[in-house]
């Protein structure tokens, strides 16, 4: 397998879910999914040879990236400038509450329903605990739950 | 049934991102590394081991009448370095794991510390024989004692998987925990330096730390020490089967299936099955296949089945003894992600040790668009 494929093929199988990740972790930020998630493959690239673990190894670098620029913002006079930014029609409502949850909550919300990680891998990429992530997992689905409505699908 | 955030944060897998980021980030990287061969070996690697990691990080379920007894390798207490008395600063474990208190499926341990209170402790577990483990940042020291709580992950493994058989947990204190806490993503900072306080008692550098289990750990003088425990009694409960899979109320159907290639989607069931994930299974049926098949009465008679079949997997995890194959497509067609061609509705067949034992019927929903990934609804499932 020659290089540029092999990379291509592992870009193809992990990009989608982490580009997912960052966006909802970013609140519907496209911008920074895409710059965070084209500089974790480009670190990968550089540094292949001392990856153990890919998948880890671009969801910290990501998570970092987008983490840092979520900083930058907050330091910024006008708060969440990528706010702003309409999202896709379809994703209004849930990037307006997501932009309502905060980081921990969307970061816990994100790696564990949407990038379907226990809660054991989701607290040791948060750097944190299972009972805190479970905390943030309840706050985060409750703050969901009454900014989107509590109504299900009929059985 | 699933709740509105559930099926708006779905949507999100709908999106993908732009091929322009594949290219972006190719032309970030100034000079392609040169030893292809090499580099692409392990990147190729990497896919199947991410693949089986994957699929092993769904963990899964299993007969409860033999959980949660330490087999004959199980560790029967703390190791030998447990019970020699440190001098200087210390760690010193339990003799004993404690059940939690009110929750089940992992351990509790109170060990006790000279170091200063306030003083934050990489706490890393490994599950013995179970392949597991993970680490966290950080315990504080606390009136001279650590609290440790664990999660025993091998609880979730399919069915006819071995579980784990014991604990080893390594409490590592150095002057800063980077090196142990790379992957921290709390965007308000990692607290990876010990406090000004403790700082003040055991040196920058910790350079004040002595005694036996004084070690260099990066390059930075830290003290370390591991221990390894049975599971308490009670760990794997069955309740926790009860409360995760098979509930009184099915509301948690927290998947669905999102498949680019129609001929990925028959395996998703045999996820399901290794872990008796039935709740997830009815909710990721259509209306049509809730109303004709009420919670209650498809849990019971699925799990009967599931489990009425034996071990679904080798004991070391490594072979599944479920297959699916694909008996029937529609012919009608629609374009998916990449313009794969998929069809509308398949048909599969599955098979335990090459005995058919059951079909399932899938239909994609909506799929319309050459930039979405489809989503999949089961239709029918039948016994044979």
């Amino acid at each position: 397998m020659e290089t540029a494929e092999a990379f291509d093929d592992l870009f193809r199988d992990l990009a989608p879910r982490l580009w997912r990740a960052i966006y909802v972790y970013t609140a519907g930020q496209r911008e920074i999914a895409d710059e965070a998630v084209a500089e974790a493959f480009a670190r990968a690239w550089q540094h292949a040879d001392s990856i153990r673990a890919y998948e880890p190894y671009l969801y910290r670098i990501a998570f970092r990236i987008a983490a840092a620029e979520l900083r930058r913002q907050s330091r910024q006079d006008s708060p969440h400038e990528g706010a702003n930014r309409q999202p896709e029609v379809e994703m209004r409502d849930l990037v307006s509450a997501l932009r309502r949850l905060s980081p921990k909550q969307r970061a816990a919300i994100v790696l564990r329903y949407e990038a379907d990680l226990p809660v054991a891998e989701v607290a040791r990429r948060m750097g944190s605990t299972t009972g805190a992530v479970r905390v943030h997992l309840h706050m985060g689905r409750k703050r969901l739950r009454a900014l989107l409505g509590d109504e299900e699908d009929e059985p | 049934m699933t709740e509105r955030w559930q099926r708006e944060l779905r949507k999100v897998r709908q999106l993908t991102p732009s091929p322009e980021v594949m290219r972006h980030s190719k032309e970030m990287v100034p000079e392609r590394p040169t030893a292809e061969s090499s580099i692409g070996r392990r990147l190729g690697v990497a896919v199947v081991v991410l693949a089986i990691a994957g699929a092993s990080l769904v963990g899964l379920w299993r007969a409860f009448d033999s959980v949660g007894r330490p087999s004959a390798a199980t560790p029967g207490g703390p190791s030998p370095s447990q019970t020699v008395t440190p001098s200087g600063y210390y760690i010193t474990f339990p003799a004993d794991a404690e059940s939690p208190s009110g929750t089940q499926g992992g351990a509790i341990l109170h060990v006790q510390t000279n170091l200063p209170d306030g003083t934050k402790v990489y706490v890393s577990d490994e599950e013995l024989g179970g392949g597991g483990g993970s680490g966290g940042c950080c315990s504080t020291v606390t009136n001279g004692e650590i609290l440790v709580r664990v999660d025993n992950v091998s609880c979730m493994n399919s069915i006819g998987q071995d579980r784990s058989t014991g604990l080893r947990i390594t409490l590592t204190v150095l002057p800063d925990l980077e090196p142990l806490n790379p992957e921290c993503l709390n965007p308000d900072g990692c607290p990876n330096p010990q406090p000004k306080e403790v700082l003040a008692i055991l040196g920058d550098h910790f350079e004040n730390l002595d005694g036996d289990q004084v070690r260099m750990v990066d390059g930075m003088r830290g003290l370390m020490a591991t221990a390894e425990f049975a599971w308490p009694p009670g760990t794997c409960d069955p309740s926790l089967r009860g409360d995760s899979f098979l509930p009184d109320r099915c509301t948690n159907a927290e998947t669905q299936m999102s498949y680019e290639r129609a001929s990925e989607v028959p395996g998703d069931l045999i996820g399901i099955f290794d872990q008796l994930r039935i709740c997830e299974m009815w909710g990721d049926g259509t209306d049509g296949f809730r109303s004709a098949n009420p919670w209650s009465d498809f849990r019971d008679q699925m799990r009967s089945w599931v489990e009425g079949l034996g071990p679904l997997v080798s004991r070391d995890g490594n072979q599944n003894f479920l297959r699916a194959d694909i008996i029937d497509q529609s012919p009608t067609t629609f374009s998916g992600y990449h313009g794969i061609q998929t069809p509308t509705q398949i048909t599969a067949r599955y098979f335990y040790k090459d005995r058919a034992i059951a079909e399932a019927t899938f239909v994609a929903s909506p799929g319309s668009s050459p930039s979405v990934v489809p989503n999949w609804r089961l239709s029918a499932f039948r016994i044979l």
